[in-house]
């Protein structure tokens, strides 16, 4: 008996949704609506995510509606795209043995135009996070994992890094969802391309609807 | 398209030595030489941090690991066939993870444990891989339990996540058993319920090349 057994993973789901043009087509069209509202508060990103600006402007470092008061979850014109992509989730918690209640906890839409990119961050203390990209033009930034064993890896010397700590990288294409752990830290590439990376990001927990997110 | 991805996961081998048996005897042996009224046993269980010392084959459990002393199995030449019959095998696992360089044995030691006896929670750094054989064990002996290492990852991980993985490992050891992890994964073991020895021969790798990507 001689087996290699893959202790303590981290499970993620990558996957194309169905009917993703139609899906991206209506989200395209709801996000520029929510974007070209002049009320609309956008916080910066790229270098300037850690320091909250947050203002009506479509900053140039990019810019999403996650602020202390906009949440697409309670917006009913992003109703359909969560009820679609609910199937989708609970099937891959059934595939992990978990047949439970769940629910979103929060959600947000980003936009990242050319030279745009997320720093290092987790989403700590919810449970599971997703990104969903709505439009994704080739080399606009892949997203990248990074190994959660941070204290265990802390003194590992390169001559050991072929044992698998290592970051882990995905390529975004239209209408593809990854749903991670929330611990689990990531960032992405800057985008390369001309046009707008666009993302629809969210947590969810498990149990039932009792978990108040700050200010929401 | 959908794919579930087990990502970031700690490879471990798991594997029945050729021979254990007879592998086993001549270890024996030799452990009755490396343990006779003589020698210095470091005591095991809650005194294990304490780094006492007794020539006694002491009731909390003894081993000839010493760091301040060169007291190491793999320099002890009556081992050599015993660090030799696993050395294909350690190759193999390293190559079935895409490393075919150069690797060599740090240290070694044996470790008895009797009735009650157990290992607290430790691991082994900075060493690069760790590495238990049962020489002799019997049901209820006292199974090694290896924890997450995604420890600040999952500081505050709620118990309604624990479905998604973050367990500990627990494996049941068995005669001529072999067991390689990486030296960063924190293991302990359950105490021995049984009236007869758990003994083990512990050892460390470092692997020497650079890797290739």
């Amino acid at each position: 008996m001689k087996k290699i057994i893959q202790t303590f993973p981290t499970v993620m789901l990558e996957a194309i949704i169905d009917n993703e043009e139609e899906i991206n087509t209506k989200l395209c069209y709801e996000i520029k609506n929510l974007f070209n509202n002049k009320n609309t508060q956008k916080r910066a990103l790229s270098q300037q995510w850690e320091d909250f600006v947050v203002s009506t402007d479509n900053h140039s470092t990019g810019y999403s509606n996650f602020t202390t008061d906009s949440n697409l979850i309670k917006n009913d014109k992003f109703l359909f795209f969560y009820e679609h992509i609910n199937p989708l989730i609970s099937d891959f918690f059934a595939q992990l043995d978990y047949y439970g209640e769940w629910h979103f906890v929060n959600s947000w839409a980003a936009v990242y135009p050319k030279g745009a990119w997320v720093p290092l961050h987790d989403h700590k203390i919810m449970e599971w996070s997703g990104v969903y990209y709505v439009s994704a033009p080739k080399d606009c930034g892949d997203i990248v994992f990074t190994d959660p064993k941070e204290y265990a890896l802390a003194a590992e010397p390169p001559s050991t890094r072929w044992r698998g700590n290592y970051k882990q990288k995905f390529n975004p294409t239209n209408g593809k969802l990854i749903l991670f752990p929330s611990y689990i830290k990531h960032e992405t590439m800057p985008n390369l391309s001309e046009e707008d990376r666009i993302i629809i990001s969210f947590n969810i927990n498990t149990g039932k609807e009792n978990y108040k997110f700050p200010n929401l | 398209m959908k794919t579930i991805r087990p990502l970031f996961a700690v490879p471990t081998l798991e594997a029945i030595v050729d021979n254990y048996e007879e592998i086993n005897q001549k270890l024996l042996k030799e452990l009755d030489t490396i343990f006779d009224k003589e020698s210095n046993k470091r005591i095991l269980s809650h005194k294990w941090n304490e780094y006492q010392w007794t020539k006694e084959k002491h009731s909390l459990g003894y081993t000839n690991f010493d760091p301040t002393k060169p007291t190491s199995l793999t320099d002890n030449h009556n081992f050599n066939f015993f660090f030799d019959h696993l050395s294909q095998l350690i190759t193999e696992f390293f190559a079935q993870l895409d490393y075919c360089g150069e690797w060599n044995y740090v240290n070694g030691w044996a470790s008895v444990y009797p009735k009650g006896a157990w290992v607290p929670l430790h691991d082994h750094r900075p060493l690069h891989w760790s590495a238990a054989y049962y020489v002799k064990t019997h049901k209820d002996c006292g199974n090694i339990i290896f924890t997450d290492p995604k420890e600040y990852a999952l500081s505050n991980e709620p118990e309604n996540t624990r479905w998604r993985g973050n367990v500990m490992h627990s494996v049941e050891p068995t005669d001529g058993m072999l067991l390689i992890f990486p030296s960063y994964l924190k293991h302990e073991t359950l105490p021995n319920a049984v009236d007869e020895d758990r003994i083990i021969i512990s050892f460390n790798i470092q692997t020497t090349t650079s890797p290739s990507r």
